[in-house]
C-alpha cells in the first residue's frame, strides 16, 4: 500500500533545456522506498540516478529544468511544492550525502558548526542543546574522540571521517529518508566497509528508508534489500536483491553482473565488457535503449520500447524477451552487437 | 628506399595542413566571441580616429592664435580652443595618437622583456631568487609615484616617460610568464626533451615560450591600457610629456584651470582616454574569454 | 599562526632592500651636481664644495648608501631642502589627507560593490546582470583623476551643489572633513567599485558551484543563510586578495586626485617637491610609501590568514 512508503516515485521525467535542446536525463522512472530498507539505485555514469535523487530533493536549477510524474512523501507531491515549504522538508524528513567528502565540506566552518547548523536550521535549539545532540550523533557514528573531531575543520579529518560527520550531518534531525549518492566510491575497501555497516546500523536505528546510489554491483550485494536498475534514463529491472541475483533478467543486468571480477574468476582470462556504449541522452534510440548493444535483440525491440512489467514476484523487468532469456530458448543474433 | 623521402613530404604537408585548420578555427572562434570583436574593433576605430583625423582638419596643433582663445565648440573649431587659442581638435588628434604610441611601446617593450625574465627566471632557480626579489621590491613601489620621482630625476620626456613605464611594468609581464612558465616546466614533456638532449634555450623558447602566449596577450593588453593612463596622469601633473606637445594628459591639465568656463578642454581629451581604455578593457575581457573558456552556459526555458 | 607571522615578516626583508637601493640610486643617478643643483647656477665652485662635502657626496657610493639607510632605519631621513623641517615630519602632516581620502573611498568602494556583485551574480544571465556589468566595465574604464574633474564639471559647475575644492581637516569637524573629501572620495571610489563588483560577481559565481553549496541547500538552510555563510564568506578570500591589490592603486590615484580637489596631501607634496627639487623629500617620501605598500601588504595576508584557516593551520 502507497500508505506505508516512506517516499513513492511515479512516472518521473526530467528534462534540461540545453544549448542542443530539450533533453530528457530520467523518463519515466517509477520506485517506493519503505521504512528500515535499503534501495539500491545502480547504473553507469550518466544513467540519470543522480538527477533522479536531486529531482527528489528538488536541488536541480529550476531556470533549466523541468519535471513531470509525481514524487509523493508524506501525502505531499515533492514536485509541487514551493521553496520555502521545499527548505523545510530538506535536511530534516529527508537528507542526502554525497561522494566528495573533501569539497562537499565548507573549510572554512568546523565540523561541529556544521552540524549544528543543521539542527538549528529546523526548530529554534539553543547552542547548547544543538552541540550536545551533534556530539551524539557523531559519537554514534563510530568516530573515535568525537568531540575532538567536532573542533576540527574538514581539512584536517580523513576521508572516512569526514563520511561519517556527514551521516551525522543527514541524521541528526532524524529524518524518515536518507538518500545516499555513491558515499564509498572514493573510499578505500576497508573504510568502505565500515561505513556501509554504519549505514545499516543508522537505517535500522532510526527506522529510516534509504535510497543507496551506486555503480558497484557488488556493495549492492552487501546492503541493498531491493535494486532498481537504471539505463540511459529509464529503470530497466525492479527486483529484491535476492531475486535479482539469484536470476538477473534484463541482458543489460546479466552484463554487470558478468563485468564484476570475482574471488572465482580466471586471472589470465580478459575481463568481460558490454560491447559498444551508452548512446547519447540527445540521440535516444526508438525502440528498446539497450537493443544496440543487446545479443538478444529483435526487430520488434529496434522498433517498440518496451515497458516495465512484472515478471515474477517482486520482480519487474523491461524486456520484450525476457522470459526466452530465462529458458535459454533465446538466440544470440546479435552477439558482438556494437553501436557504431 | 624511394618511399623514405615521399613519406616525409606527406608528414610535412599534412602537419602544415593541420596548423592552417587550427588558425582558421580559432579565427572564427575569436570572431564569434563578441567581446573580443567589439574592443578590437572600438581601439581600430580610434587608431583610425587618430592617424587621419588630423587630415580632415586646417588646424594645426602648435598654432598659437591669441584672439580665439577659450572659444567653445563652433564649425571653425569643432571641440573649442584652448587658452592659447590652439584647436582642441587637432590637439586631441595629435594627443591620441601620442598615448596609442607610448601605450604600443611600453606594451612591447616590457612584453620583451618581461618575456626574457619571466622564462629565464622559471629555468634557472639561482636566477629567478634574485631576478623575483628585485621585481618584488619594484612592484612595491606605487607606479606612479616611481614614474614621477624617475621622470623629476631625468627629465620630462617623451623618451624617459617610456622607459620609466617600461621599468615599472615588466614586472607584471614578468610574473605572469614565470607563473605559466613553472607550471610549463613541470610537465613530463619538458624532462623527455631534456633526456634527448635538446639544448636549454631550445627547450625554453621553443617549448615553454608558446604556452605562456595566450596570458602574456592578456597581460600585454592590460599593460597597454595601463600605461596609457598612467602617461595621461604624468602628462596631467606636468611632469609627462612636455608642453607645448599635445597628449591627452597636458590637454586636461591646461584645461583644470579653466574647467569653470571651458568644459570642452575637459569633456573632448576625456572621452577619447575612455573611448581608449573602454576599448582595450573589453577587448581584454574578450580575450580572456576566447582563450579560457568556460563551461556552456544552459539556455534558460523562459 | 605564529610561524606564519613570522614567516612572512622575513620575506620582507629582501623587498625592502631592494625598495632602499631603487630609491637611493633614483637621486644618485641623475645628471649633474646636486650640490650646484640645490645652490643655483650663481653658487661659487667653494661654496659646492662644501656643500658636497658636507651632503656626504665626495664618499664612495656604496658608503653614502649605507650612511643614508642607517639613518633611514633609525628615523632620520634628513631635511627638506625647501624649509628645513625633518623629512619624516613633512610626511606625517600631508599622509593624514591622503589616508583619510583612501580610506573613505575604499569604504565607499567596498560598500557599493559587494551589494552589487553579490545581486549580479545571483541574477546571473538576466538583464539586471548585463546591465550591471556593463556599468562596471565603463567604471574601471574611466580614471580617477578624469573622474574627478567630470564630477567638479557636473557638480560645482553645472548644479552649484557642493564646495568644489579644498580641504577642512578632522579638526574642523568630522562632518565638514568628510564633506570635503566626498567628491574627491567618490572619484577614487568609483573605479574601486567597479573593480570590486566584477571580482565579486566572478567569486560568488566560482564559489557558488562548489559541492559545499549544494550541501547547505541539501542541509534544508534557507537562501539568506547559504548566500551569506557558504557563498558570499568563501567568495571573500579572492575578493579580499583584489582589494588589497587595489588599495594600493587606491593610493596610488589619490595623488592625482588631490592635485585636481586642491588636497594638501602626499601627492601635491610630491608634485610640489618634484618642481622644488627637493630631494630628500622625494627621497623619503617614496621610500615611506613603499614601505606602507609592503605593511598594507602584510597585513592583507594576515587578515587572509585570519579568514581561511587551511592557511592558519597547515602551511
Amino acid at each position: 500500500m502507497s500508505a506505508s512508503h516512506v517516499i513513492d516515485v511515479r512516472n518521473l521525467r526530467t528534462h534540461f533545456h540545453t544549448e542542443k535542446g530539450r533533453v530528457t536525463a530520467v523518463d519515466d522512472v517509477s520506485f517506493h522506498v519503505d521504512r528500515n530498507e535499503i534501495l539500491g539505485v545502480v547504473g553507469e555514469s550518466g544513467c540519470g540516478k543522480s538527477v533522479t535523487s536531486e529531482a527528489i530533493m528538488q536541488l536541480l536549477n529550476p531556470d533549466i529544468t523541468d519535471f513531470e510524474g509525481e514524487i509523493v512523501f508524506g501525502g505531499e507531491n515533492l514536485l509541487t511544492l514551493g521553496e520555502d515549504r521545499l527548505s523545510r522538508i530538506r535536511g530534516k524528513d529527508i537528507s542526502m550525502i554525497f561522494q566528495d567528502t573533501t569539497s562537499s565540506l565548507n573549510p572554512l566552518y568546523t565540523v561541529g558548526d556544521q552540524i549544528i547548523e543543521a539542527l538549528q536550521a529546523h526548530g529554534r535549539v539553543s547552542r547548547k542543546a544543538a552541540a550536545e545532540a551533534a556530539l551524539k550523533v557523531v559519537s554514534a557514528t563510530g568516530i573515535p574522540s568525537p568531540e575532538k573531531r567536532l573542533k576540527e575543520y574538514p581539512h584536517e579529518l580523513s576521508g572516512g571521517m569526514r563520511q561519517r560527520i556527514m551521516i551525522a550531518m543527514a541524521l541528526v534531525c532524524e529524518p524518515r529518508l536518507l538518500i545516499a549518492d555513491e558515499p564509498t566510491t572514493a573510499l578505500d575497501v576497508t573504510t568502505q566497509a565500515q561505513i556501509l555497516d554504519l549505514i545499516i546500523q543508522m537505517k535500522s536505528d532510526f527506522d529510516m528508508g534509504v535510497i543507496f546510489i551506486t555503480h558497484d554491483m557488488g556493495v549492492v550485494a552487501e546492503i541493498c534489500d531491493r535494486v532498481a536498475v537504471m539505463y540511459l534514463g529509464q529503470v530497466i529491472e525492479d527486483s529484491t536483491v535476492e531475486s535479482l541475483f539469484e536470476a538477473p533478467l534484463h541482458p543489460y543486468t546479466k552484463g554487470l553482473m558478468q563485468a564484476m571480477p570475482t574471488i572465482e574468476s580466471d586471472p589470465q582470462a580478459d575481463l568481460y565488457t558490454i560491447k559498444g556504449k551508452v548512446p547519447s541522452l540527445s540521440d535516444v534510440p526508438k525502440g528498446c535503449r539497450f537493443a544496440a548493444r543487446c545479443p538478444f535483440s529483435t526487430e520488434k525491440c529496434v522498433a517498440q520500447p518496451p515497458t516495465l512489467d512484472v515478471a515474477t514476484k517482486g520482480h519487474k523487468v523491461r524486456c520484450w524477451h525476457w522470459q526466452a532469456i530465462a529458458d535459454g530458448s533465446a538466440c544470440k543474433v546479435n552477439a558482438g552487437a556494437e553501436v557504431g | 628506399m624511394t618511399d623514405a623521402p615521399q613519406f616525409s613530404t606527406d608528414l610535412k604537408a599534412t602537419k602544415n595542413r593541420l596548423k592552417q585548420e587550427q588558425r582558421s578555427l580559432a579565427i572564427k572562434r575569436f570572431l564569434a566571441n563578441k567581446l573580443a570583436v567589439c574592443g578590437l574593433g572600438l581601439t581600430v576605430v580610434i587608431c583610425l580616429i587618430a592617424l587621419l583625423g588630423p587630415l580632415i582638419s586646417p588646424h594645426e596643433p602648435l598654432d598659437i592664435n591669441p584672439i580665439d582663445r577659450l572659444k567653445p565648440p563652433s564649425l571653425e573649431h569643432w571641440m573649442g580652443t584652448d587658452n592659447f587659442g590652439r584647436d582642441i581638435y587637432v590637439r586631441v588628434m595629435y594627443g591620441t595618437r601620442a598615448s596609442l604610441l607610448i601605450g604600443f611601446s611600453v606594451a612591447m617593450l616590457s612584453s620583451v622583456i618581461g618575456v626574457a625574465i619571466g622564462l629565464y627566471s622559471a629555468y634557472f632557480k639561482p636566477l629567478d631568487h634574485l631576478l623575483m626579489r628585485i621585481t618584488d621590491g619594484l612592484m612595491a613601489f606605487p607606479a606612479i609615484l616611481l614614474a614621477i620621482s624617475v621622470i623629476a630625476v631625468f627629465g620630462p620626456t617623451t623618451q624617459n616617460v617610456i622607459l620609466t613605464l617600461v621599468v615599472v611594468y615588466t614586472p607584471l609581464i614578468a610574473r605572469v610568464v614565470r607563473s605559466n612558465a613553472l607550471v610549463v616546466k613541470e610537465q613530463p614533456y619538458i624532462e623527455a626533451l631534456h633526456a634527448l638532449g635538446a639544448s636549454r634555450t631550445r627547450i625554453i623558447w621553443r617549448h615553454i615560450f608558446p604556452n605562456t602566449v595566450s596570458s602574456l596577450i592578456v597581460q600585454a593588453s592590460f599593460v597597454f591600457a595601463v600605461s596609457i593612463i598612467t602617461e595621461a596622469m604624468l602628462s596631467f601633473l606636468g611632469v609627462g610629456i612636455p608642453a607645448p606637445h599635445p597628449s591627452l594628459g597636458n590637454i586636461l591639465y591646461d584645461g583644470k584651470n579653466v574647467i569653470t568656463s571651458a568644459w570642452w578642454m575637459t569633456v573632448f581629451p576625456g572621452a577619447m582616454i575612455i573611448g581608449i581604455v573602454l576599448g582595450q578593457n573589453i577587448l581584454g575581457d574578450g580575450l580572456r574569454d576566447f582563450l579560457d573558456p568556460h563551461t556552456h552556459k544552459a539556455v534558460s526555458k523562459r | 599562526m605564529i610561524s606564519y607571522i613570522v614567516k612572512r615578516l622575513l620575506s620582507l626583508i629582501p623587498v625592502l632592500g631592494v625598495v632602499a637601493v631603487v630609491v637611493f640610486a633614483l637621486v644618485h643617478l641623475s645628471p649633474g651636481d646636486p650640490a650646484s643643483v640645490i645652490l643655483g647656477p650663481d653658487a661659487s665652485a667653494a661654496d659646492v664644495d662644501r656643500l658636497r662635502e658636507e651632503l656626504g657626496l665626495n664618499r664612495p657610493v656604496p658608503q653614502q648608501f649605507f650612511l643614508w639607510l642607517g639613518n633611514a632605519l633609525t628615523g632620520d631621513l634628513g631635511n627638506s631642502l625647501y624649509n628645513q623641517t625633518p623629512v619624516t615630519e613633512v610626511f606625517l602632516d600631508y599622509f593624514r589627507p591622503t589616508l583619510s581620502l583612501a580610506i573613505f573611498a575604499q569604504i565607499i568602494g567596498i560598500a557599493v560593490a559587494l551589494p552589487m556583485g553579490v545581486f549580479a551574480a545571483l541574477n546571473r544571465g538576466k538583464t539586471i546582470d548585463g546591465a550591471l556589468m556593463s556599468f562596471a566595465l565603463v567604471g574601471i574604464s574611466i580614471p580617477s583623476f578624469l573622474m574627478g574633474l567630470l564630477l567638479i564639471l557636473f557638480f560645482s559647475v553645472f548644479l552649484n551643489w557642493l564646495p568644489v575644492a579644498g580641504y577642512a581637516p578632522l579638526s574642523d569637524g568630522l562632518l565638514t572633513h568628510l564633506e570635503f573629501l566626498l567628491l574627491p572620495a567618490i572619484s577614487l571610489g568609483f573605479i574601486q567599485a567597479a573593480l570590486i563588483t566584477r571580482i565579486t560577481r566572478a567569486a560568488m559565481l566560482e564559489v557558488m558551484n562548489n559541492a559545499y553549496v549544494k550541501t547547505a541547500r541539501a542541509k534544508g538552510l534557507s537562501r539568506a543563510v547559504i548566500v551569506i555563510k557558504h557563498t558570499l564568506r568563501n567568495a571573500f578570500i579572492p575578493i579580499l586578495e583584489i582589494i588589497g591589490q587595489t588599495f594600493t592603486t587606491l593610493i596610488a590615484g589619490a595623488v592625482v586626485v588631490e592635485f585636481v580637489f586642491n588636497i594638501p596631501g602626499l601627492g601635491q607634496l610630491i608634485v610640489n617637491s618634484v618642481e622644488r627639487r627637493d630631494f630628500p623629500v622625494i627621497q623619503g617620501t617614496v621610500l615611506l610609501v613603499a614601505f606602507g605598500y609592503v605593511l598594507i601588504n602584510l597585513f592583507i595576508d594576515l587578515i587572509y590568514g585570519f579568514v581561511d584557516p587551511r592557511v592558519r593551520l597547515d602551511q
